[in-house]
């Protein structure tokens, strides 16, 4: 196998994230998110030699086959185009298919972008029950919620969580989501206010679940020797990979060799897994400073930690009682607010990247994890069902 | 005339009204066939890992093989997994109910539906009585029409 290129992101843009308003249209939020990619990067869309867009079922969006109407905000014009789309893990996947396209030799800038406004649609569940099989599953009321509802009972009856370790992970998000100027929900709530919110589908409540968003993200990828040292202050991708999980969660329920069920994330492991051994981490509790995990519900941010080797399998719901992932703790996690604050979905998992990115550089603002040489970014689509793994580092892998 | 007559948002609604005839693969017709027609409950075995895969379909997800060999599952089964849903959605049904992940006795793989029969009135009380690997019996409806929901699911106790 020959060896692949190494590949920086040299530029970042995402446009503030807020409820689906009248303005900016889908197409002006491609283009806001691009054009300010291509400026952090000191280039103009000309430098750019293909074009990765990141659109999730755009059912929510409501313009079929819409890369058509999005080329032109994205500067695809007689440029290599292609449309990624794997639910929630778009945005990463989009990624990965951009650092291909620089890995391989092919090009040597790719601009990988997308937006959302889910709220376009007030359908939205009505839409995601139309994600499972027309005979055995659709006539049945399974949603996205009720899905990450069953692996949280799942995780519960196995390790004993507690709906408190959820709220806590939820007052966390949004602690970090009032310092992050982009995100959707930015205020303060209480591990009460979490547990006083009202069931969406238990053990899931209100305040335990992420927004519906709207905004644009954008990503510029260059090859090493398109670095131009002068002008970027380039992040480095160090690793990346993906593993898919087996259509139906009916097959998801005997424990696995890795002593993994329904309850934890066990693609998202071994997509860890494979990320951290191209990255050289060993050992993730002590190399790793930061992690921006996607996280719609606040216990899926609780089996992450563990699937990405944070915290050892059932241990991970105390440690979030206790801070060690808060953004003052041992390795925070979700420091821009997560997806519990922010969600717009063909680019929520693109937005961890970007933030891996700003953490790496130093750029992160208000909740900048002081020292931040090594962060991971993760995405997760599908009905937990298609993960992915990106190591960000300030140093040049070797 | 001014051409600038308010920045009011122009807005436009639309609505998507689609019909689609699915066809089902043979493995999956014939489930849905004795389910409706015998009341039986089918599961298909895998001849490599030798799972008994509930609901049956063609492929094995492991092993990338055809499956084959059907298996009479029986009518009581384990709650693997379940939900009390309780948000409204626009064309699904009124809350509250419980969605379930069932594992019949002689399978490996379950089997989602609606598990009827407990009492909502009270999250608490009803939590008490629904638990992951209770024993549960697999219900039929009078009426079939040859759906996953012509069964749904009741704790045995």
């Amino acid at each position: 196998m020959t060896t692949p290129r190494t590949v920086a992101a040299i530029g970042v843009g995402q446009t503030p994230f807020g409820p689906t308003s009248a303005a900016p249209t889908y197409v002006e939020l491609l283009q806001q998110a691009a054009a300010q990619a291509l400026r952090s990067a000191s280039l103009t869309i000309d430098d750019v030699d293909a074009i990765v867009l990141a659109l999730a079922p755009e059912s929510l969006m409501g313009v079929n086959h819409a890369e058509r109407w999005c080329i032109d905000s994205i500067g695809g014009r007689l440029k290599p185009v292609i449309r990624i789309q794997t639910g929630g893990a778009t945005g990463l996947s989009a990624i990965q298919a951009g650092y291909q396209h620089v890995a391989s030799g092919l090009y040597e800038r790719v601009l990988v972008v997308g937006a959302d406004r889910v709220r376009e649609s007030g359908d939205a569940q009505k839409i995601f029950n139309k994600i499972w099989d027309p005979f055995y599953e659709r006539a049945l009321p399974f949603t996205t919620i009720t899905m990450i509802a069953m692996s949280a009972v799942r995780y519960m009856h196995n390790y004993g969580m507690t709906e408190r370790q959820m709220a806590r992970v939820s007052q966390k998000a949004h602690h970090n989501g009032v310092l992050n100027p982009n995100a959707h929900i930015r205020r303060e709530v209480t591990v009460e206010e979490v547990l006083d919110s009202r069931y969406l589908s238990w053990p899931l409540k209100l305040l335990d679940a992420c927004p519906q968003s709207a905004g644009g993200c954008a990503v510029v990828l260059a090859s090493a020797d398109a670095v131009d040292a002068a002008v970027h202050e380039p992040a480095w991708i160090s690793g990346l990979s993906m593993a898919g999980e087996t259509y139906y969660i009916g097959d998801r329920l005997e424990t696995s060799e890795r002593g993994y069920d329904y309850g934890d994330a066990e693609a998202l492991a071994v997509a860890a897994e494979r990320a951290y051994a191209m990255a050289g981490i060993t050992d993730p509790r002590t190399q790793i400073d930061a992690v921006e995990t996607y996280a719609s519900f606040s216990p899926v941010e609780i089996h992450n930690a563990e699937a990405l080797g944070l915290a050892d399998l059932g241990t991970a719901g105390p440690l979030f009682e206790a801070g060690y992932f808060d953004l003052d703790g041992e390795i925070p996690l979700n420091p821009s607010g997560g997806v519990i604050c922010t969600n717009p979905i063909s680019v929520t998992a693109m937005v961890r990247f970007v933030e891996a990115v700003l953490q790496v550089q130093g750029r992160a603002g208000a909740h900048q994890v002081p020292g931040a040489k090594t962060v991971v970014a993760t995405g997760a689509g599908g009905s937990h069902q298609f993960f992915n793994v990106a190591v960000v580092t300030s140093e040049r892998p070797a | 005339m001014s051409s600038t007559a308010g920045n009011d948002p122009w807005i436009v609604e639309q609505r998507w009204d689609l019909t689609y005839t699915h066809s089902a693969d043979p493995i999956t017709a014939t489930f849905l066939r004795t389910l409706r027609d015998e009341g039986r409950v089918l599961g298909i075995r895998c001849p490599v890992c030798e799972r008994v895969l509930a609901p049956p379909r063609p492929i094995c997800d492991r092993d990338f093989c055809e499956t084959g060999g059907w298996v009479d599952l029986g009518m009581t089964g384990t709650l693997e997994l379940f939900t009390i849903m309780y948000l409204a959605i626009d064309g699904l049904p009124d809350p509250p109910y419980v969605l379930a992940y069932v594992r019949p006795d002689g399978a490996d793989t379950a089997i989602g539906g609606f598990l009827e029969g407990v009492d909502l009135s009270s999250t608490e009380a009803a939590l008490a009585r629904l638990n992951i690997g209770a024993p549960v019996t697999i219900e039929l409806r009078d009426e079939r029409h040859g759906r996953i929901t012509d069964l749904y699911f009741r704790l045995a106790s």
